[in-house]
């Protein structure tokens, strides 16, 4: 067998009679590289690959304008009139199309489906490339009252069946007929809805919306698309047009158009891919580099395995030097011995990769866009393999150049004469400098990043959420919801030429809240220990309305939510009263118009910086009697915003009710749905949520980051412990003479204990003073660059680098502990 | 006589701090082909800093060595391996055989560093250990001989390759006194054969074997003495 061949079989073998080296081998990198692999296919398939839905997306463009609602939270202002609108002004440059996304159910032979609902131009398909299997193309004739459905419903709710065409499916009680299927389409974001397979697709002719009334709300789900064919869109051409659109429209916009522009408005035109791939983007990079950190870092830790390998083999080394060996020969000859371990880390690596890749989209809760795009392909597999070589390359290098060469030929020479000087290589002081400076990198990084994640988890919220289902129900045949402002200025002419106005609004909304008795009831007969709260409102603020307003005295403009609430909300929620009173229960029932506020708004509006003078001033006609502390919302997160609570007369096509359960019991939510649903025939839908699922699901990007941090953290830590393990054993068999001579003489195993720990002492402390200085510096640097980085936080560093100096000292002092068992004597016998 | 090695006023020290050892103090030797010499001398006189120097396994602080007309001084590591690989081989005192490998590996090592085709290997390989006598032990692992067998073994390889020159530290200083006769007896035929050999001893006895006696002290050649050839 040729010299190669049996280090080849060597290597193999030695998978499985040196389980020391091999086994930390194949768990640190597999691990690791399962991890790096992942983020490769992420990063492969998401950045590089070409968007699987979309034709020609480097022509395709999402435009936008968008308000901020606050520090965090833009809303695009864009309805399918003003897209219309735009459309037909630039319609020279390329094509437009509108797309709108929600997540729905339909029935088809009274079997249920969930489905992702988009409602788009008729030319979404032609713009982006879509492709339609079966049917027509929707156009302007054939898409009212018709829908198209995605392959993967057109097979679970048709079968596939080729008659599919002419089909009726129900949508929220509407009948639709089939006209077509297209291909799933999947490049789409669903911001907290979920994403199915299982589409429909509503078509609505994009012209005919710029003659429709203008609307006094906006919702902020419409994604306008532009296809560029002849000239490129700009956000100046955007922005140009808003102006001549306030021009145009100034009579039915009204003070609508001073909210748009009070609220930091932007122009904004973006490729699409870009705005799909935006977050994922900047979190693929930051992934990708943490996981070359690691990689680093747990090659540098079985790099100090791999020396303290080698040095028990220098003997070996050396006589093949002294038969004529070159360096490059034993270098082959390492990286050979290696390469069936490396291999195998490998495949471990690609499996364990495929399997975080399946269950990614179950521990992201969905809120990593296009996940299920991300795949093992053959650029993984290059990479694993590049990975793997590389390393064994590189510790076949530095293993086999590690000795000195003249002073191994001498020891060989001089193999019985006197003990080793059991001296610490300077290469392995460097690796093991670099390993801990590379762990209290990482660990810096995700000291700060968990301390924010947990921040952000363990917010004061300043309520008390309880054991809450908020149950939303639109209702048929209620009263418009959306009024144009024609449509509001005549019903407010009508309300003040009619002397009866006041009392048919509060009749109206007496009716609505007859309906909720009605609803209550029926809850309340499925679950009677349930308490339903006369207030509609939640406390998270997941669905709010922004209003705008004047103080008649100031003449200043305020804009602020409103939260529906009565008597009872401050109580229930636990709400602290700052200044004045609550709305009591004949306030309630006599539908005054008082107000509580925030105090945030208290402060905007105080005239002479105290709480209290806000009491008894008029904002939107209503008096405000008490001053309540802000509390977290959506909306505000911690910063606050300020809010008005109040009972909404004004809401009578839509009924929240929000219901509590003693701590411990459950809600029979589907139960609750279908008695809400059968309690009365004006009842339309009804989705509801308990409080603590609506706040996972805003959490979850949090949770995800604080779960993924976490792991990284105990991974960085797991492989400073095999670093500096592997540092210790080496060391320590450095000093077997030393040891043994020291036992023969009569030291315990205590002495020795002390006498070896003693002696990393000063390797120790200045690898952790420069590791963490340098932790540190990076971090305050990058900080400097990358604003967005959380704060600087010494008690977070403090403990993650607490535990960092504990996992080494355990690590040095159980190997020391074993190789001092283990019988150093024997180091004498063999000599 | 073909002079196989040449060394001029070779100067070994060595160095830690501020202190300087003296290995070697100008020592100038000529070795000739199919000479049997042996070096001795007390306990850290330079027997084995100079068998290192002559095996290339360390190199003078000064001085000029040439061996099979190659001048040694401006060789680079792997020149060395390659002229280390050709011309010598070299015999432990400690036999330095590799415990991972079998008896024939171990033997082998030398043509597979040079790149020898495996037939032409297993050929030579057989043939020397044959001549050691040591064919029944082939594929046993070093730690299954004894250290008379071990020897032998660290002879055979340090043969195989055919060397100009053999250098041996200490052949017998593990052995017990039949094993180490035997194993000079081996040296003996192996000089009769046409090999050049060096060797290292501190045993007088086997030290008056050798043609030539080289009795070193505190790194200078006291004593040489030269048996008439008959």
């Amino acid at each position: 067998m040729s010299f190669y061949l049996r280090a080849l079989r060597h290597g193999v073998l030695r998978l499985f009679t040196l389980p020391r080296l091999s086994l930390p081998i194949l768990i640190t990198l597999s691990f690791t590289l399962a991890a790096v692999l992942t983020v490769v296919a992420m990063s492969s398939n998401l950045i590089f690959k070409p968007l699987p839905d979309i034709k020609d997306e480097q022509s395709l463009y999402a435009i936008n304008r968008t308000m901020a609602v606050s520090e965090d939270m833009r809303v695009s202002i864009f309805t399918t009139k003003r897209l219309a609108l735009l459309a037909e002004q630039y319609k020279e440059y390329g094509q437009f199309a509108g797309l709108q996304v929600d997540d729905s159910a339909i029935k088809v032979h009274d079997v249920a489906y969930p489905v992702s609902r988009f409602d788009a131009s008729d030319n979404f398909m032609t713009v982006v490339g879509g492709e339609l299997l079966l049917g027509e193309q929707a156009n302007q004739e054939n898409s009212h009252n018709a829908v198209w459905i995605s392959a993967s419903l057109w097979r679970s709710a048709f079968q596939n069946n080729a008659n599919v065409i002419g089909q009726t499916l129900q949508l929220e009680g509407q009948s639709l007929q089939v006209r077509g299927v297209v291909a799933d389409f999947s490049s789409f974001t669903s911001e907290n809805d979920e994403k199915y397979a299982q589409q429909i697709w509503l078509y609505y002719n994009l012209a005919e919306q710029a003659a429709k009334p203008t609307q006094m709300t906006i919702d902020g789900s419409l994604q306008p698309l532009f296809r560029q064919t002849q000239r490129a869109i700009t956000a100046n051409d955007i922005e140009e047009f808003w102006q001549q659109y306030y021009q145009q429209q100034a009579d039915q916009l009204g003070p609508m158009q001073q909210m748009f522009e009070s609220m930091n408005p932007k122009s904004t035109v973006m490729l699409y891919r870009e705005i799909l791939m935006a977050e994922q983007q900047t979190m693929i990079w930051f992934l990708l580099a943490t996981v070359t950190i690691l990689l680093i870092m747990a090659s540098l830790n079985l790099l100090n395995l791999f020396i303290a390998h080698y040095q028990q083999r220098e003997q070996e080394f050396a006589t093949h030097l002294c038969m004529g060996a070159t360096r490059n020969k034993l270098l082959v000859m390492s990286f050979l011995e290696n390469l069936s371990t490396f291999l195998l880390a490998a495949v471990l690596g690609l499996l364990g990769a495929a399997w975080l890749i399946r269950i990614l989209p179950i521990i992201s809760g969905g809120n990593i866009e296009m996940l299920e795009l991300v795949k093992i392909d053959a650029s993984t597999m290059l990479v694993a393999l590049v990975a793997v070589l590389t390393i064994n390359l590189f510790f076949a290098f530095l293993s086999t150049r590690q000795f000195d060469q003249t002073q191994l030929i001498s020891n060989l020479n001089n193999g019985n004469k006197g003990v080793n000087a059991g001296k610490i290589t300077m290469l392995s002081r460097i690796l093991f400098i670099a390993q801990l400076s590379s762990a209290a990198v990482i660990l810096t990084g995700t000291a700060m990043l968990a301390n924010a994640a947990y921040n952000t988890l363990n917010v004061d919220l300043g309520f008390t959420p309880g054991n809450t289902l908020i149950a939303q129900i639109s209702l048929h045949n209620n009263e418009k919801a959306l009024l144009t402002n024609a449509e509001l200025e005549a019903q407010k002419a009508e309300l003040d030429n009619d002397p009866d106005s006041e009392q048919k609004a509060k009749q109206r909304f007496l009716g609505t809240l007859d309906i909720k008795r009605q609803l209550s009831q029926a809850v309340k007969k499925l679950q009677p220990t349930i308490t339903i709260l006369q207030s509609q409102g939640e406390p998270f603020n997941f669905n709010t309305t922004i209003s705008m307003n004047q103080d008649d005295e100031t003449q200043k403009r305020f804009t602020f939510m409103n939260i529906n609430i009565a008597a009872d909300y401050v109580d229930t929620f636990g709400l602290t009263l700052l200044a004045g009173q609550n709305i009591s229960q004949t306030q309630y029932q006599d539908l005054d118009d008082v107000a509580l506020i925030n105090e945030t708004f208290a402060k905007q509006i105080s005239t002479d910086g105290t709480l209290e003078s806000v009491i008894d001033k008029k904002i939107a006609s209503r008096r405000i009697i008490g001053v309540v502390a802000d509390t977290y919302t959506i909306m505000a997160k911690n910063q606050g915003y300020p809010a008005m609570l109040y009972t909404d007369k004004s809401n009578t096509s839509t009924i929240n009710l929000v219901m509590q359960l003693p701590q411990g019991q459950e809600f029979a939510k589907s139960a609750i749905i279908q008695a809400i649903k059968s309690a009365h025939p004006q009842v339309n839908e009804v989705k509801a949520r308990t409080l603590t699922e609506r706040w996972d699901e805003q959490t979850m990007p949090a949770r995800v980051q604080f779960y993924f941090i976490s792991a990284l953290s105990v991974l960085t830590l797991l492989l400073a412990a095999v670093g500096s393990n592997g540092m210790a054993m080496s060391f320590t068999e450095l000093k077997r003479f030393e040891l043994a001579i020291r036992m023969a003489t009569g030291a315990s195993r205590s002495n020795l204990m002390k006498r070896t720990i003693k002696s990393f002492n000063g390797l120790l402390l200045s690898a952790l003073v420069i590791a963490i200085t340098l932790a540190c510096g990076i971090y305050l640097l990058l900080q400097l660059q990358i604003p967005l980085l959380p704060a600087f936080s010494w008690q977070a560093l403090t403990i993650f680098t607490s535990l960092l100096i504990a996992i080494v000292f355990i690590a040095i002092i159980l190997v020391v502990w074993r190789i001092i068992n283990a019988d150093p004597m024997r180091a004498l016998r063999e000599q | 006589m073909t002079a196989l090695v040449t060394i001029n006023n070779i100067n070994k020290v060595y160095s830690k701090g501020q202190v300087k050892t003296h290995a070697l103090q100008d020592v100038s030797l000529t070795i000739n082909k199919g000479e049997f010499i042996a070096i001795s001398g007390s306990s850290g006189c330079g027997k084995s800093t100079l068998l290192s120097i002559l095996g290339l396994l360390d190199t003078p602080t000064d001085g000029h060595y040439q061996l099979a007309n190659i001048d040694t001084h401006s060789l680079n590591v792997d020149q060395r391996s390659s002229v280390r690989n050709k011309h010598i081989g070299y015999v432990f005192q400690s036999f330095n055989l590799i415990d991972s490998l079998t008896v024939f590996e171990n033997v082998a090592l030398p043509l597979e560093h040079r790149g020898t085709p495996s037939k032409d290997i297993t050929a030579a390989v057989e043939q020397q250990l044959a001549a050691v006598n040591m064919s029944a032990r082939l594929n046993h692992k070093p730690s299954q001989l004894s250290g008379g067998q071990q020897q032998r073994v660290a002879i055979a390889r340090a043969l195989v390759g055919n060397p100009d020159l053999l250098l041996v530290d200490e052949p017998t200083g593990n052995l017990d006194s039949q094993n180490g006769d035997a194993v000079m007896q081996l040296l003996l035929e192996l000089n009769k054969q046409g090999a050049t050999v060096v060797m290292v001893t501190h045993d007088e006895r086997y030290s008056q074997m050798a043609q030539r006696q080289i009795r070193l002290f505190d790194g200078k050649v006291l004593v040489e003495h030269q048996e008439a050839v008959a």
